[in-house]
């Protein structure tokens, strides 16, 4: 029943109440009557003062993991001097239900508290499942009090809890990736080499320093110079990873968490992750409504970035992907390996080919991941299947590219580890 | 949105405000003795019945219904072999009531069941109040039953409201503390509601057609049942009405139409009542009680009473006789107020506040006409606040020293060091465990010259 209908009721009740008054004479119905004027006073009033002189805050985690449960604390405190009662705390938090649609931004209800004692703290944890990848804007957190009879409902919002969370997306174990390693990088300095990506050569000495291997150290030259002096070594090969993302709007197929975007963020992040613990030099290209341009780096700190440019990225580029894997093959390094990830329309696989033939004719390897658009588009409606994908396929084939077919609801796990 | 079950003290009220309404009925028949029989009987066939409704879980199952036909049936009965005899219509009907209500209590599982057990009692005790031998005494039953009205209908509300905001959260706060709730909004209302009872005008149609002239009946109906009636009501003479109702209109003479509730027992009719044949003993032990208090609180307040009455007079006599002085002092003081505020609003204008800039500059910037020790520093922060307010950087009263100094930081980042100083020195002064010093307030001078140079 809406308020303002319980409201109107109480009020007719109220009206015939004093009605009944006085046409007798009689206590009784004064007081029936005066009962019902102070409940809708109460009703209406008191809400009002509950949420007056309470603070709110909410603390929680900045970032999480997709698919993981974040616990938000929330803590209500009485600045008051009369007790609080049946307090609701209602939020913003539009990751909440974001995996099926887009991202809502209603309030959400954290909890209510029953008993807040003058000057005292009530407190509770809200779990909360990252559904989707993002980068959201949580809060502010308010309050809103109907006690005790529901006629009205009175609301704050404070400014307080005004927070961000970003939700990285899931990242799923690579044990191997066939990849090839490129010329040497002497120029990039000594680095652990990923197995069987290359080799390296002794290319001097030089005095120790923080954190080199002591296992590099050259014993004997160390004796002579009275100094510690380390081997360096000059990488003769090693993989070198392009992550080329197609953002363009028509590319994207599905809906909420099962659209092609996400699959391939997922498999980007991964990869990506999968590169910088092998040591491996990774770069991240993309062409959105504002282009995305992660240079060649390793280590945690260049997989933190990619992650978080990885987390709030979305399909609202025009570009074709054809142009960016242009832009991807004029200043490729030979020996590098590109990851692609397609799912463009058909009509524009011709293009894209031809880039990818611009692409290998400069040295690059190939690492294709096809995404089955059929299967991506909405359970239960009809759709054309798509008749250019052959084509695509066979094109890829003869470009020597290594080729994974994912489709909706496929276990990225099993397909990458196969 | 499912329907949520009723919670034990729901049935505790609703249990407690039918047996209430039906002691009030029962008290009716307090002269023939037979209270406390009808009060076991009505508290076995109301407390059997509740516990078979409260027994099943928010749908009515096939045992419920079948003990609802039993009760209507054994209603029934009762109805034409009991209580025409003893009491006839309409206390008979009513009682045929209560038994329909006994048998709906087999099915009480919801709200909508709730709210009508509720109805029925508020009826048997609209009943109980318009019957001619209702006084005073009822209170210890009317009361209580107004309580517990009001503790279901807030409990019922409150629980509610608690079940489906459980539902609808996504954290699991402790539902500690509901029962404090129900207790302290019920008390809410009832206080509130005594307020408004007591501050309402209690008129009523023969009155005000009195008041204005116009003839008015005597004695207007609405008792149900009048002296004379068959049954248990021999040919006892009224004493008084529920809560001082009605009828006491009669033999009032040239007065009119006394109000309702307008009268209170005395000490002496209280103690009367307390002797009647078949009170319970509680009860006629509370009344004398009561009797005593009432004696003694009007001992004790009398003098004061005459006193306030004395002063009243007098401030009456010497308003008569100083109306002039006492109007025009009023007007002064109303032309005081809206000076002040015409003052406060004043202060707004942006060429009064540039004005009082300058005017600060002058005394504190260039005469050094300030203050010694933390008001000398107050000043010098006031000053700094309206320079800074011309500035568009307005200082709230909401808002402390830190955070209007990031605000005068975000807009004005060159001068955030002087402000900074100046705060620094400020809160020295006011909070610090020594007065400032002379040098201090020295360099805010200085700091204060600087800002207002260069703003």
């Amino acid at each position: 029943m809406s308020l303002r209908l319980k409201f109107v009721i109480l009020g007719v009740f109220t009206l015939a109440a004093y009605s009944a008054a006085i046409s007798r004479e009689q206590s009784l119905p004064w007081l029936i009557a005066a009962l019902f004027s102070a409940s809708l006073l109460t009703g209406m009033l008191w809400p009002r003062w509950l949420i007056q002189r309470l603070a709110v805050s909410r603390i929680g985690p900045e970032r999480a993991l997709e698919g993981e449960t974040v616990v938000f604390s929330v803590e209500v405190e009485n600045r008051g001097w009369l007790p609080r009662f049946m307090v609701e705390l209602v939020d913003r938090l539009p990751f909440v239900g974001a995996a099926e649609n887009d991202p809502n931004h209603a309030d959400k209800l954290l909890g209510s508290v029953s008993y807040v004692p003058a000057g005292g703290k009530r407190s509770f944890e809200v779990p909360l499942l990252c559904e989707k990848r993002g980068y959201y804007r949580l809060g502010p957190v308010g309050l809103a009090s109907s006690f005790p009879l529901g006629l009205a409902e009175a609301k704050k919002t404070t400014n307080h809890g005004v927070r961000t969370l970003t939700i990285y997306p899931k990242v799923f174990p690579i044990l191997f990736m066939p990849l090839f390693g490129a010329p040497s990088q002497i120029h990039r300095g000594g680095y652990l080499l990923p197995e069987g990506a290359g080799a390296a050569e002794f290319s001097g000495l030089r005095e120790y320093r923080r954190g080199d291997n002591p296992r590099h150290v050259h014993w004997p030259t160390s004796a002579r110079l009275n100094e510690l002096m380390v081997k360096e070594f000059e990488p003769l090969a090693s993989a070198c990873l392009c992550i080329a993302l197609d953002l363009a709007k028509d590319a994207n197929i599905g809906r909420g968490k099962q659209n092609t975007l996400e699959y391939a963020i997922r498999i980007a992040a991964s990869v990506a992750g999968y590169a910088c613990s092998q040591n491996m030099h990774s770069r991240v290209m993309a062409e959105g409504a504002a282009p995305l341009r992660i240079a060649s780096g390793k280590g945690d700190y260049h997989y933190q970035t990619i992650l978080d440019a990885l987390a709030v990225i979305e399909a609202d580029g025009k570009t074709p992907y054809a142009q960016l894997l242009t832009q991807i093959a004029l200043d490729c390094v030979r020996g590098e390996t590109v990851l692609l990830l397609l799912s463009e329309p058909p009509m524009r696989c011709e293009a894209t080919l031809q880039a990818l033939a611009l692409m290998r004719a400069k040295g690059a390897h190939l690492f294709a991941v096809v995404f089955d658009r059929d299967s991506f588009f909405n359970v239960g409606s009809w759709v054309r299947p798509d008749a250019g994908s052959q084509p695509l396929s066979a094109g890829l084939l003869e470009l020597g590219a290594h080729c994974v077919q994912v489709r909706r609801g496929d276990e990225l796990t099993e397909l990458f580890n196969s | 949105m499912t329907q949520a079950p009723l919670g034990f003290s729901v049935y505790l009220g609703l249990f407690a405000s039918l047996m209430l309404a039906l002691a009030c009925n029962a008290f009716l028949d307090i002269q023939y003795g037979s209270f406390p029989r009808e009060m076991i009987f009505w508290t076995v066939i109301i407390g059997w019945t509740m516990l078979i409704g409260w027994r099943q879980n928010r749908k009515p199952t096939a045992s419920g219904k079948a003990w609802q036909k039993g009760v209507l049936f054994f209603g029934l009965f009762l109805f034409f072999f009991v209580f025409l005899r003893i009491w006839d219509m309409p206390r008979a009907g009513l009682y045929l009531l209560v038994m329909l209500q006994a048998s709906y209590n087999c099915v009480t599982t919801g709200r909508r069941e709730l709210n009508l057990g509720l109805l029925v009692s508020l009826a048997l005790v609209l009943f109980a109040t318009s019957h001619y031998r209702a006084d005073w005494t009822m209170l210890f039953y009317l009361a209580p039953y107004v309580v517990a009205l009001v503790f279901t209908l807030v409990a019922e509300q409150i629980q509610r409201r608690g079940d489906d905001l459980r539902r609808q959260s996504l954290g699991r706060p402790s539902n500690q503390g509901q029962g404090v709730a129900i207790l302290a909004a019920t008390a809410s209302i009832l206080l509130v509601g005594g307020g408004l009872y007591k501050l309402t005008p209690q008129v009523s149609w023969p009155y005000l057609e009195w008041q204005y002239g116009q003839i008015s009946p005597r004695n207007p109906g609405g008792e149900l049942e009048q002296q004379g009636s068959t049954g248990q009501n021999g040919a006892d003479k009224q004493v008084d009405v529920a809560g001082g109702g009605q009828n006491q209109a009669q033999g009032s003479g040239d007065s009119g139409p006394e109000l309702p509730g307008s009268s209170w027992p005395t000490p002496a009719e209280m103690r009367a009542a307390a002797k009647r044949p078949n009170m319970p003993g509680w009860q006629a032990k509370a009344i004398e009680q009561l009797a005593d208090v009432s004696e003694s609180v009007q001992q004790t307040l009398q003098p004061v009473v005459v006193a306030v009455i004395d002063l009243w007079e007098a401030l009456k006599q010497w308003l008569k006789e100083h109306w002039l002085a006492a109007l025009l002092g009023m007007l002064a003081l109303l032309l005081l107020i809206i000076l002040v505020a015409f003052g406060v609003l004043l202060r707004e204008v942006p060429w009064i506040a540039w004005l009082l800039m300058q005017w600060d500059y002058l005394r504190l910037g260039v005469l050094a006409r300030h203050a010694d020790g933390e008001r000398g520093a107050v000043q010098y922060y006031r000053a700094m606040a309206r320079l800074f307010a011309l500035q568009d950087v307005p200082r709230s009263e909401a808002t402390n020293t830190r955070e209007y100094l990031s605000q005068i930081g975000r807009r004005h980042r060159d001068l955030h060091k002087n402000a900074a100083e100046i705060t620094w020195l400020f809160e020295q002064a006011r909070y610090g465990a020594k007065p400032p010093s002379k040098d201090s307030i020295g360099r805010m001078r200085q700091l204060y010259r600087d800002l207002y140079r260069r703003l």
